[in-house]
């Protein structure tokens, strides 16, 4: 039996009568660090909400441990949940907000003290036990919030942005300190973001939504390596992956301007819509004239590597190369595909035409 | 150079102004404590005395001889204070279900209690006096306090005051095993104490003051009110001229419980007025 057991569950909001969750399925092991990812107002943070008790499931079934848990208040669900606005309660000190939790479960006053002494070392919040959250960072906040999660010993954490009210360097931080957090707890961990970044970095899962529905359900690498759709394509990876038009005759991959890229490694047969997903890695700048000509538009240099923006085929283009490349802006480059790294996707319902781990496999 | 002595200027008229107003507000309240310490003669001098030669302090003695105000003030106090603790604790159960939770009609009985606020409290003396005496509570301080515990303006700002907690720390509360009791006395009053307080505080000096209603259901001198206590003492002593000493001694004693309240809790009262929005 999974740890979490999310059957058909769907949502509709009372009010409006629109449905905004619809036919979630998913199974969720021990010690799992699930995120679900997707662009804002695309059920997310709903979901999570409902796997809480804060939200009704309007039908379907939502099963924790073994036990049908629909209809079970949020306090009798043995969850700890930390909130994008860290929720601390502003009237209480660091002590007492982290000690909250089991104050409501009446545990025994030394019994307290140790737990939250102990959560309050890990995090490094030792000096701040008496201090109210209005006197405080917000990184020291969520992790205030993080403390209150930790002492509960919950079964299972849910955790809804938790890092995007932070600036950049404390995210990244922050970020590491969850996950080794999770190492060191195991814990069962929900993990809602909009930042496909710490999708990548910290999931053992990743579950892409869209518009209410799961896009994919995969690992960091099976969703970046082989989306299963061109809004999974598109979503996950940063720079964006790019699109060329064209179609597949023969095992010919064409662009619609006519250039051949290449002769795909396996047999999908004649489409005459593609669209082509190429990672911003998977081109390079050719030695000579490929056909492919782009123009370029605006560099980037990251540091570790040159970003290279710029128009191909009526469409823009970002290609990742090494730092030492030297392009000018306005200069005509041609582009050499990595064919065998290609994605490819149904013009009209965005689905993936091929699983690549079993072409690659 | 310029703006700056402008600005100057029109700060000075804005405290010149705000003084002037101030010394108006305290004028009377200043005029009954100097009242209370002149002879009857320097009451009524022309021109006008300011301050009495000679501190009449026995002034306070005799009007506490002619009548028991120490009582009065008692059971005023008394029952402004069990009515300002069941409104307290009523109003904010009220307040909780009508911001927490979800029933259908909750915006109608919300509206139904703003409603009875439109009405004329005097409109509503006779079906509450028939009530009252239906309970056989006239002539009681029971009656008093029974009568006056519902306040719709309680509700009101308390219902506006739970609106302003976040979504999130309830929720919070609520995933980390808070039941509604322990969130509404843990959560929502904790972080809406100010506001709690300078309603307390309101509805404490408006039951202390109220005059009209108890002097209908109060008919013994043991169950008088200050109000009624002090217009009884008032007719009973006639308004002849010697005896305003007297009674402006009777309005400084009435009142010394309510400015003790204040000297005590005036920071905490101009803290809630400004959370509130609260004026006047």
């Amino acid at each position: 039996m999974p740890k979490i057991k999310m059957t058909s569950i769907k949502k509709k909001y009372d009010n409006k009568g629109e449905e905004v969750i619809h036919d979630f399925n998913l199974d969720i092991e021990e010690n799992e660090f699930i995120v679900f990812v997707g662009p804002s107002g695309c059920g997310k943070s709903t979901t999570l909400r409902m796997i809480a008790g804060l939200e009704s499931i309007t039908s379907g079934e939502l099963w924790m441990d073994g036990k049908l848990v629909n209809d079970v208040q949020a306090k009798d669900r043995d969850i700890a949940m930390v909130f994008q606005n860290y929720a601390l309660f502003p009237h209480y000190n660091v002590y007492d907000n982290i000690a909250f939790g089991l104050k409501m479960k009446k545990y025994k006053r030394s019994f307290i003290k140790e737990r939250v002494e102990q959560a309050a070392e890990i995090l490094g919040l030792t000096k701040y036990l008496k201090r109210k959250p209005k006197d405080l960072s917000g990184g020291q906040r969520q992790r205030v919030a993080l403390g209150r999660a930790i002492v509960r010993d919950a079964h299972i954490f849910l955790m809804d942005e938790p890092l995007s009210n932070l600036d950049a360097k404390l995210r990244i931080q922050m970020r590491k300190e969850i996950i080794n957090l999770h190492r060191r707890l195991g814990t069962t961990t929900i993990y809602v973001t909009h930042d496909q970044t710490e999708a990548m970095t910290m999931a053992s899962r990743i579950v892409v939504l869209n518009d209410g529905y799961i896009e994919q359900i995969g690992t960091p690498e099976q969703v970046y390596n082989n989306p299963q759709s061109k809004f999974v394509a598109e979503f996950m990876g940063s720079p964006p992956m790019n699109f060329l038009e064209g179609s597949v005759k023969g095992n010919q991959l064409m662009l619609d301007s006519g250039e051949v890229l290449g002769e795909l490694s396996q047999s999908i047969g004649d489409v005459e819509k593609v669209d082509i997903g190429i990672r911003s890695e998977n081109i390079d700048i050719a030695a000579h004239d490929t056909g492919i000509n782009m123009t370029v538009n605006h560099v980037e240099l990251m540091g570790a590597d040159l970003h290279i923006h710029g128009n191909a085929d009526g469409k823009e283009i970002v290609i990742r190369v090494v730092p030492s490349e030297k392009v000018a802006v306005n200069e005509q480059v041609s582009l050499r595909v990595n064919i065998d790294m290609v994605h490819l996707f149904d013009a009209n319902t965005g689905k993936a035409l091929f699983d690549r781990e079993k072409v690659n496999a | 150079m310029q703006n700056n002595k402008k600005s100057n200027l029109k700060q000075f008229g804005f405290y010149l102004l705000l003084t002037i107003l101030g010394i108006l507000m305290v004028f009377p309240l200043i005029w009954m404590l100097l009242s209370a310490l002149k002879s009857p003669g320097e009451i009524f001098a022309v021109p006008l005395k300011w301050l009495p030669e000679v501190a009449q302090w026995g002034n306070f003695k005799e009007a506490l001889e002619l009548a028991p105000f120490g009582l009065y003030i008692f059971n005023s106090t008394f029952t402004a204070l069990v009515i300002v603790i069941f409104q307290f604790v009523l109003s904010c159960m009220i307040a909780y279900a009508l911001t927490q939770m979800k029933f259908k009609g909750r915006t109608l009985v919300f509206n139904l209690i703003l409603i009875t606020y439109m009405l004329p409290t005097e409109a509503t003396y006779v079906p509450s006096y028939t009530i009252v005496a239906k309970m056989g509570l006239l002539d009681t301080l029971s009656g008093v306090i029974i009568s006056n515990i519902a306040s719709v303006f309680t509700i009101f700002l308390l219902r506006q005051a739970f609106m302003q907690v976040p979504k999130d720390t309830i929720e919070a509360a609520r995933a980390y095993g808070a039941g509604d009791f322990t969130i509404l006395w843990k959560i929502m009053i904790p972080m809406s104490k100010s506001t709690i307080f300078v309603v307390s505080l309101i509805s404490f000096v408006k039951m202390y003051n109220n005059y009209l209603w108890p002097s209908l259901i109060v008919k013994s001198e043991k169950n008088y009110l200050i109000t009624v206590g002090l217009n009884k003492f008032f007719t009973s002593q006639g308004s002849f001229a010697d005896k305003w000493p007297l009674i402006m001694s009777a309005n400084v004693l009435s009142v010394i419980p309510l400015l003790i309240l204040f000297i005590i809790l005036h920071k905490w009262f101009i803290k809630g007025i400004g959370d509130t929005g609260l004026k006047g």
